[in-house]
């Protein structure tokens, strides 16, 4: 017995190593290239293009003087924050009613339905600019942040109807059962105890939803015009434009841009392990 | 339930922000034709755009909408900003340039044009015609732009400044015009690195190609790196280079004259690009796949001894964050070898046209901004800015004074010109120049592919496009 | 008999109701874009001239472009990558993470600035790594051979691969939605296995990953479908390069309407990408059993 488990102990202990091999791979792979802008963004542009690895020798904020003064920097992050948050939410709403019950109720069309929506994820966006446009527009919301919330929702569909479906499909009937048992209603239970232990997913989906709101570039560009509307992240298309170029206030607004955005994951994973402590019931 | 008052809330909270976007726009949707009135009309509840505000009493100022880049260090963008503002100054309450300003490159501007035009939503001043003429040709037949002539006819002050060739070459068959003339046209030669040149034992700029070729040699014999040259993007740098000695011969002029030219199989063609090859043997090793910023840099930062470019580079070469402290005293400028130039807009070419998607007074304010881009003021600050060549209006003592030093060496080599050919942009089809230089040019460069097999391609890709769209 | 009745009722207006928000959203921003792509693939269009009918000649000029058939295989072998490298790769980040190693919390959130850093920020980033003269790969690979000097991106032996690992790796959107599974096995089961006498090993390859299957397919149809439409990361560096070595159906699609105005042609290939990713949703739904309900 006791051999055994030194023998399972050293195996594991070999696997975790392995583990660990994985882990400064990964780390090293993540981290550099954040490492690398953040330096690029106290360069000029001649370090960033001499020499990859240099430390700027006289670092600058320059690049982030030049992006404060091209535009509104705190009214972009603004705007972002806003277009973002709100995409955020709606889609974790209208989606996780929608995959709540395309995963539990049985009904006609239901897999039509399904493959309807997640179609989505394949039309191709290049052929959605002038449709998208004409809809935007009809409803009176070009321009508007609401509009950009609009198309950024329906961006986020596939990922989020997949991955709520996928989570409710995982979990044991029982425990709704259980509480249509003690009386709860169909509402009651969806809102009170399955979006509850939903939260791993919820959560996985509103980073994704709220990455993809705050770097989209194509549309925030297209569907808005007055400096009002405009997101953070298109501060970088002003300094890369065919015949000029200036790197470093673009580095500078990528450093911008990506800072909120990881303190937004954070937060939303610690949030994800604290619920996830009584969270485990399947198997 | 209180969760569903409270996503039944967030519903709400969509309906009303989308209610208050309705309002903004809730009278374009009236009147489809002048749905460019949501963007004017916006304007009193949102302030804060980059524009200057308008005075308030200015209210009936007539709205003229425009795209214009805002890109970095480029000397455009200075001028655009300082042409607005005058006409805003000098037709305060009459009319008001209203601009959208768009991050990026003049693609970006056709890109939200075409979106535009789909929901005939054009703003009053259509710009970037110039790069794509496809797009342009476009607008005309299907009469998205008005008709100038009537207003150009009936001011003889705009005819005077704009080039003769360029009046004729954007009157139609039928007599109209859509596109205003070009009062200016800019030539691009070759930066050099006086310093560098003089290390290298070399006193002035080579004058014959075979001298050229020396020059290079005697430079990568010092030690130094001749040229920056780039593949994407065209392949600007290396194609003005080679492309400007058409201008030698009458076949290459008639090649370059051509629009859209479907044979590029001819012995002055070939020359064109047996040259871009032996241009690479004396570039850096990132010009093969390298863009234009990486090739400018390496010259702005003393790598390399030469670059190919127009003007509009000159206020760039004085910026620090673009060259060191004193580097634009380094640099001359020179015509290319056997003094041949590309031009660029000029003579050929379109630029700017109205849209009838908006109200007449706002078509009205946008020729007047166009006549306004004519007049002798506005094209001598133009040429002091950015370099551009009027035939016509001519410069004061105070404007030379204004001038860079290496834009003034710029203006003293025109006139000293043996030839000049079109820009190549501007004429060849858009697939051979964006998507086979692009891709093709580097296999020919690393002998990949055979200068037959390239101009093959370049053929294939043309006629592709002659077939698309007659 | 009538209550039944009026409760299946009732129960429709619930379903109704909770799927009609997102039947809206579908509606307004998908619908119509893919009426137009199906019906102009079938046309000749320049996005501004009314269309003109022209039947199949749009897919059958497609199989006979060369560059489409490049496209194609690379989309196909791109989107093989992505199912047995990149995927498999975030699934094994998640199971070491997910045993709570030290530092896993710090690796996990870095795992994901690469994603967080937009496609046109890497892109950019990718170029001054692959530069031939000083970029950071050739610097590395000169400490070992002084005469490294790859033109990673534009050389056609090296370009496929150096697009692909611009890519490759960055699986964090797997590992996340792994993670998120595993977190929520029960512990009970690791003790049984303990007990039983597991290694480490043997638990995930025997209790994690068959629990996995459902997310795990997830995980493939998310990355081969964006996959299939990757397209910045390319664009913005070799541009489908040299000759058409790195192009993917959705740089042929955008080329062909931002050079060319040809509108049908673009969604035909669109088309193309459309039914392609039908075809492995549906085989990836199949293969792990995705559409099944837990314990039917």
């Amino acid at each position: 017995m006791a051999n055994k488990k030194i023998k399972r102990d050293v195996s594991s202990r070999v696997y975790r190593a392995i583990g660990y091999v994985f882990m400064a791979f990964v780390v090293l792979i993540s981290i550099a290239p954040l490492i690398w802008v953040f330096l690029s963004s106290f360069k000029t542009n001649n370090e960033i293009l001499e020499s990859a690895f240099t430390i700027p020798k006289t670092p600058s904020f320059v690049g982030y003087q030049i992006a404060f003064e091209t535009a509104n920097i705190p009214m972009r992050f603004l705007t972002s924050l806003l277009v973002a948050t709100a995409t955020t939410v709606i889609s974790l709403i209208i989606y996780s009613m929608a995959a709540y019950v395309l995963a539990r109720c049985k009904f006609r069309l239901r897999g039509a339905v399904f493959a309807l929506l997640i179609s989505s994820m394949l039309i191709p966006s290049n052929a959605m600019i002038q449709p998208i446009y004409s809809t935007v527009q009809a409803l009176g919301l070009y321009d508007t942040k609401a509009g950009l919330i609009l198309i950024y929702t329906g961006f986020s569909m596939s990922m989020c109807l997949f991955l709520m479906r996928s989570f409710f499909l995982s979990i044991p009937k029982e425990l709704e059962e259980a509480a249509y048992i003690e009386g709860a209603g169909f509402y009651r239970t969806f809102f009170k105890i399955m979006l509850p232990i939903s939260k791993p997913a919820l959560a996985s989906s509103a980073v994704m939803t709220f990455i993809g709101a705050w770097n989209e570039l194509l549309y925030a560009l297209l569907l808005t015009s007055k400096e009002v509307n405009r997101t953070l992240p298109l501060t970088m298309k002003y300094f890369t434009s065919m015949f000029s170029f200036n790197y470093t206030p673009m580095f500078a607004a990528l450093v911008m841009c990506i800072v909120p955005t990881i303190l937004v994951y954070v937060l939303l994973q610690n949030q994800i392990m604290e619920s996830m402590v009584a969270g485990a019931m399947k198997g | 339930m209180k969760k569903l008052f409270a996503a039944l809330l967030a519903l709400a909270l969509v309906m009303t922000l989308a209610a208050c976007g309705g309002t903004n726009s809730s009278s374009s949707q009236q009147t489809e034709s002048s749905s460019k009135t949501s963007q004017a009309g916006s304007e009193s509840s949102e302030t804060a755009s980059s524009e200057p505000e308008p005075a308030a009493a200015s209210g009936e100022a007539v709205k003229v909408s425009m795209l214009s880049t805002n890109g970095g260090n480029d000397s455009n963008t200075e001028l655009v900003k300082y042409r607005i503002e005058e006409f805003n100054k000098k037709y305060a309450g009459q009319y008001e340039l209203e601009v959208e300003w768009i991050p990026g490159v003049a693609e970006d501007i056709r890109t939200k044009l075409k979106m535009l035009n789909a929901a005939n939503d054009l703003p009053a001043i259509v710009g970037e015609m110039g790069a794509e003429p496809a797009f342009a040709d476009l607008l005309m037949r299907n009469n998205r732009l008005i008709d100038l002539m009537p207003y150009f006819e009936a001011s003889p002050e705009w005819q005077e400044t704009c080039i003769p060739e360029s009046i004729a070459y954007n009157t139609t068959e039928d007599g109209k015009m859509f596109s205003a003339p070009n009062t200016t046209a800019a030539y691009a030669g070759m930066y050099y690195n006086k310093e560098l040149f003089a290390k290298a034992g070399i006193e002035k700029f080579p004058e014959t190609l075979e001298d050229f070729w020396d020059a290079c040699e005697t430079l990568k014999a010092a030690g130094i790196t001749p040229i920056s040259l780039h593949t994407t993007e065209t392949g600007w740098c290396p194609m003005i280079f080679a492309t400007a000695r058409l201008a030698l011969t009458d076949a290459g002029k008639e090649f370059s004259s051509q629009m859209y030219p479907t044979n590029f199989d001819t012995p002055e063609v070939r020359e064109t690009f047996e040259i871009v090859k032996r241009l690479f043997d004396y570039s850096t090793a990132d010009a093969v796949g390298g863009n234009y910023a990486l090739a400018a840099n390496n010259f702005a930062s003393g790598n390399t001894a030469m670059i190919p470019n127009g003007p509009w580079m000159i206020p760039g070469l004085s910026d620090p964050q673009f060259a060191p402290e004193g580097f634009a005293a380094k640099v001359g400028y020179a015509a290319y070898p056997d003094k041949v130039m590309i031009t660029t807009g000029g003579y050929e070419g379109y630029s700017q046209g109205v849209s009838v998607d908006v109200p007449k007074e706002a078509q009205e304010g946008a020729v007047e901004y166009l006549k306004f881009l004519a007049t002798p003021e506005m094209i001598r600050k133009s040429c002091v800015t950015t370099g551009d060549i009027s035939p016509i209006v001519s410069l004061t003592e105070e404007d030379l004074e204004q001038m860079d030093p290496i834009m003034k060496e710029y203006s003293s080599v025109v006139p000293t010109l043996a030839g000049s050919v079109p820009n190549y942009q501007g004429h060849w089809d858009p697939i051979t120049q964006n998507e086979v230089i692009p891709t093709e040019l580097v296999n020919y460069i690393t002998e990949k592919i055979t200068l037959d097999e390239l101009l093959q391609k370049m053929n294939e890709a043309a006629e592709k496009y002659a077939a698309e769209n007659n | 008999m009538k209550k039944s009745h009026a409760s299946k009722w009732k129960r429709g207006i619930t379903i109704t109701l909770f799927l009609l928000p997102a039947l809206v959203m579908f509606a307004l921003v998908y619908l119509w874009p893919l009426c137009l792509s199906v019906v102009s693939s079938f046309t000749k269009w320049n996005g501004f001239e009314p269309m003109q009918f022209i039947g199949f000649k749009n897919y059958t000029d497609l199989f006979q472009d060369s560059n489409f058939t490049a496209a194609l295989w690379n989309t196909l072998k791109w989107g093989l990558c992505a199912a047995f490298i990149h995927v498999p790769f975030g699934v094994i980040v998640a199971l070491v993470l997910s045993r709570k190693p030290r530092g896993w919390k710090f690796v996990r959130s870095s795992f994901m600035i690469p994603n967080i850093i937009s496609q046109s920020g890497m892109a950019i980033l990718f170029m001054f790594i692959f530069k031939p003269d000083a970029g950071i790969l050739n610097s590395i690979l000169r400490i070992f051979n002084p005469d490294c000097n790859i033109n990673w991106l534009y050389d056609p032996k090296y370009a496929f691969g150096a697009v692909t690992n611009m890519w490759l790796w960055f699986a964090a959107v797997i590992t996340l939605i792994t993670v998120s599974e595993l977190l929520s096995i029960s512990p009970e089961l690791y003790e049984a296995a303990k007990i039983d006498g597991a290694n480490e090993f043997q638990t995930d390859l025997f209790i994690n990953i068959p629990l996995l299957k459902r997310i795990i397919g997830t995980g493939v149809i998310i990355a081969v479908t964006s996959v299939f439409k990757m397209f910045d990361v390319i664009f913005m560096t070799t541009n489908g390069g040299p000759g058409n070595t790195t192009i993917n159906l959705a740089v042929m699609a955008v080329n062909s309407i931002v050079t060319q105005n040809k509108y049908g042609y673009a969604n035909a290939i669109g088309l193309v990408t459309l039914v392609l990713g039908a075809v492995v949703m549906g085989t990836v739904n199949k293969a792990f059993g995705m559409s099944k309900e837990t314990g039917e």
